[in-house]
């Protein structure tokens, strides 16, 4: 038993040394280059509460709609939505799996919109409390992606 | 045995000790309270991408994507199994590790998509620690018929030490990023930048009563707490208590001022609360034991037509938690409010403890 208390201390010991390498994305204090008490700066954090992605959608033969990323969290319970979107912009900031992505969020378009064809979508971050500090991270032209498969 | 090799195994050994009763009684409301209120609901990870397939330092690095709905829902049925099994002691060791494996495995794959909740892991080593406790020794299928409590009278007191333990590390584990981000830099105001960005209930008040020297003050209060959770464990199991109830009223001010609710950790306190002294706890106690001798004759069959109801209740109407309270203000306020009281009452009962 005094083994498993030593293995416990052990556990505990490179679990920090794991974690201070490379630490899970919150709205930390620690991150580097984050102000202190500076309003502004909390407002520029990349993951305030403040803070939400939204899709603007220009549909073929015109039109477009606004809407909220996480409203096409369907299934995703509302706690888990803002950590779904983040993981949606870290993805997309590296360039990583974006034609998944693209096809994905088509296809949540299409059972939103069954009589349009969603044609280029923009995605960018909007600061609920300052609009003008919108920030853009994406956009795509769905046309180009290979067709849906049934 | 030289003297300190004495201590720490007196300690390890003696100072966390509850008796088979009282771990018995925790075992059932355990079982509970994760049925009712922390069965993970992770089949929403099935709808995602799997670009965004993040895992964690682990074995869930070996797959490549988010599993399919299907392979969820036999884990959760598992998991149903198993926790039912537990809650009413049946082949309690064998469904306290299978129900703690399932719980790591299934809340894993919602920790997959970039963020690990720390609400979770310490109710998730409750069931792998306590195995070990005997508190399956009573109100139990497990238990010898007519001979109710004599099996293991002395069941070890280790893994509640160990687990005090780990609930100390927790805690120390919070502060020590504090510690080297700058929490305690006169020139923050921590507590008070987290007010400000998560606008909780309280927050705005707090905003404007905590100024200046109140603020840092509530920065050195936060770390003193956080960083002494472990030496009051050192100390034994009344400090433990005294430790727990604070811990109770920091996670109502967390709610209150942050709107940051760690609700799945309110039963890992409930581990070291004397049960057998309980009334409420007693009843429940005595109405799980009827429970009990209705299915003694067949006990499988017992567990398994328990566990698929609930799977059913749990697929298709989701967690009784999230339907009765959802996330509202109200409803985390009134799931802290009693515990809270309890806890404000223990404190003022033992405002001194003398010895550990």
């Amino acid at each position: 038993m005094r083994a498993v208390f030593v293995a416990t201390l052990a556990l505990f010991i490179v679990q920090h040394v794991v974690r201070s390498r490379a630490s899970e994305p919150f709205p930390a204090l620690f991150a580097p280059g984050f102000g202190t008490t500076d309003p502004a700066k909390v407002a520029s954090a990349p993951t305030t509460p403040g803070k939400r992605v939204e899709l603007q959608v220009v549909f073929r033969g015109g039109g477009q709609e606004r809407l909220a990323l996480q409203s096409l969290l369907e299934g995703v319970r509302q706690k888990q939505r803002p950590l779904v979107e983040r993981a949606f912009v870290r993805a997309l900031r590296a360039a990583r799996g974006e034609q998944e992505i693209a096809g994905w969020l088509r296809a949540r378009l299409s059972r939103r919109y069954p009589a349009r064809t969603p044609h280029r979508l923009h995605l960018t971050t909007v600061d609920e409390r300052d609009r003008a500090r919108s920030e853009p991270i994406w956009s795509v032209d769905l046309q180009a992606l290979p067709e849906e498969r049934p | 045995m030289n003297a300190p090799q004495a201590a720490v195994d007196r300690w390890i050994f003696e100072s966390h000790r509850i008796s088979v009763e009282s771990r018995s009684l925790f075992r059932v409301l355990y079982g509970l309270f994760v049925l009712v209120f922390a069965m993970p609901q992770p089949e929403w990870v099935a709808t995602l991408p799997d670009v965004l397939y993040q895992p964690p330092l682990g074995p869930l690095r070996w797959l490549d994507g988010f599993p399919p709905l299907a392979v969820l829902r036999v884990l959760m049925a598992a998991l149903c199994l198993f926790t039912c099994a537990l809650t009413l002691g049946w082949k309690t060791k064998l469904s306290s590790l299978a129900t703690g494996v399932l719980l790591i495995v299934v809340v894993g794959f919602e920790y997959c998509v970039g963020k690990i909740d720390h609400n979770l892991p310490l109710l998730i080593a409750v069931p792998l620690v306590m195995a070990w406790s005997g508190w399956g020794d009573r109100h139990a299928l497990d238990e010898a018929p007519g001979t109710p409590g004599a099996t293991s009278p002395e069941a070890p007191a280790w893994p509640v030490t160990l687990l005090a333990t780990l609930v100390g590390l927790f805690f120390l584990s919070a502060t020590i990023p504090k510690l080297l981000g700058g929490w305690l830099d006169p020139a923050n105001h921590a507590v008070m930048l987290y007010v400000s960005m998560l606008r909780a209930p309280l927050g705005p008040w707090l905003a404007g009563v905590a100024t200046g020297p109140i603020a840092e003050l509530l920065d050195y209060a936060v770390v003193l707490f956080e960083s002494t959770f472990l030496l009051a464990v050192i100390a034994g199991l009344r400090w433990t208590r005294v430790y727990s109830a604070l811990a109770v009223l920091f996670h109502l001010a967390t709610v209150l001022f942050l709107g940051i609710d760690f609700a799945e950790q309110l039963i890992v306190y409930a581990a070291f609360v004397d049960w057998q002294r309980v009334g409420p706890a007693r009843r429940l106690g005595d109405a799980a034991d009827r429970v009990i001798a209705f299915g003694r004759r067949a006990p499988g069959a017992m567990v398994g037509l328990a566990a698929a109801a609930y799977f059913v209740l749990h697929t298709t109407v989701g967690s009784p938690l999230l339907t009765a309270q959802g996330y509202s203000t109200a409803g985390r306020l009134a799931y802290w409010a009693l515990p809270a009281l309890v806890a404000l009452a223990h404190l003022l009962r033992r405002r001194a403890p003398s010895s550990p």
